[in-house]
């Protein structure tokens, strides 16, 4: 594996974590009401994680896009698709039926297409 | 008799949380676009050394890397408003219906001359599939 590949995979993990990371923030959000509602998420340390995450995301992503082109790269992140969606319906207890199910495997099928056509 | 049409009724809540869902993919798109344009006129990144010379370009010179600013900028944005739809809406609804900015990258890498990728069919029918399952997923409320 090329260090641009290795970097890909990273991404999908951190871009998991960056969304399990401000869904849990924002909830915690929500409940506090305290300050303007554009800001309060920044006093919340679980915000702040996973906006840190989405920086270091960032500089592996410049590296990736230095090598690989957008319309390729960017749809692998979709694997993190079935991670969130995993994660949000076992540990957080969201409602996810078959339908969605069905919605979220057609659309990481479709990234295989798309990254096979490569 | 005029038929019953509350359960399509969308609230003006809801409006508001599609509506920024919308210009959260559409931003994230265009950040991905012009960052891919500003690191192709950078050229790979090889080694950590190169990944030093990026950011140390970048502050001194913040214009040898502008559509890499441009770029992060955008995408910024982009998150800041993303942080608003998540307060509003389950992340098993949310997250996937980001999956339309990848057809929005396909097609703005296909219309812009400078990013020079291809297109083929293998792309195109991914990019359908992908389209596909975000219908599926954005048409079941509950299950």
């Amino acid at each position: 594996m090329s260090v641009s590949q290795i970097f890909l995979v990273l991404a999908v993990g951190l871009a998991s974590l960056a969304q399990i990371l401000l869904k849990h923030g924002m909830t915690r959000t929500v409940e506090s009401r305290v300050g303007h509602a554009w800001l309060r998420p920044l006093r919340e340390p679980l915000v702040l994680a996973g906006m840190g995450t989405q920086v270091v995301l960032t500089c592996l992503w410049l590296v990736v896009l230095s090598h690989i082109d957008v319309s390729l790269a960017f749809p692998v992140l979709a694997l993190s698709y079935g991670v969130v969606v995993a994660y949000s319906a076992f540990s957080m207890g969201e409602a996810v039926g078959k339908r969605r199910w069905c919605g979220v495997a057609l659309i990481v099928v479709g990234v295989g297409v798309l990254a096979y056509a490569a | 008799m005029r038929p019953d049409l509350s359960p399509l009724r969308i609230s003006r809540r809801s409006w508001v949380s599609i509506g920024l869902l919308l210009l959260s993919v559409s931003l994230m798109a265009a950040g991905q676009l012009c960052m891919r344009r500003g690191m192709l006129s950078f050229g790979p990144i090889e080694s950590p050394q190169a990944f030093l010379n990026l950011v140390w370009g970048g502050i001194v010179a913040p214009m040898s890397i502008g559509f890499v600013w441009l770029g992060m900028i955008v995408y910024s944005i982009a998150i800041l408003v993303w942080l608003q739809v998540l307060s509003r809406m389950d992340l098993s609804i949310a997250f996937p219906m980001m999956s339309l900015s990848y057809v929005l990258v396909y097609l703005g890498a296909a219309l812009w001359p400078a990013l020079n990728e291809t297109i083929t069919v293998g792309r195109l029918a991914g990019t359908g599939l992908i389209m596909c399952g975000v219908a599926l997923v954005a048409g079941s409320r509950r299950g």
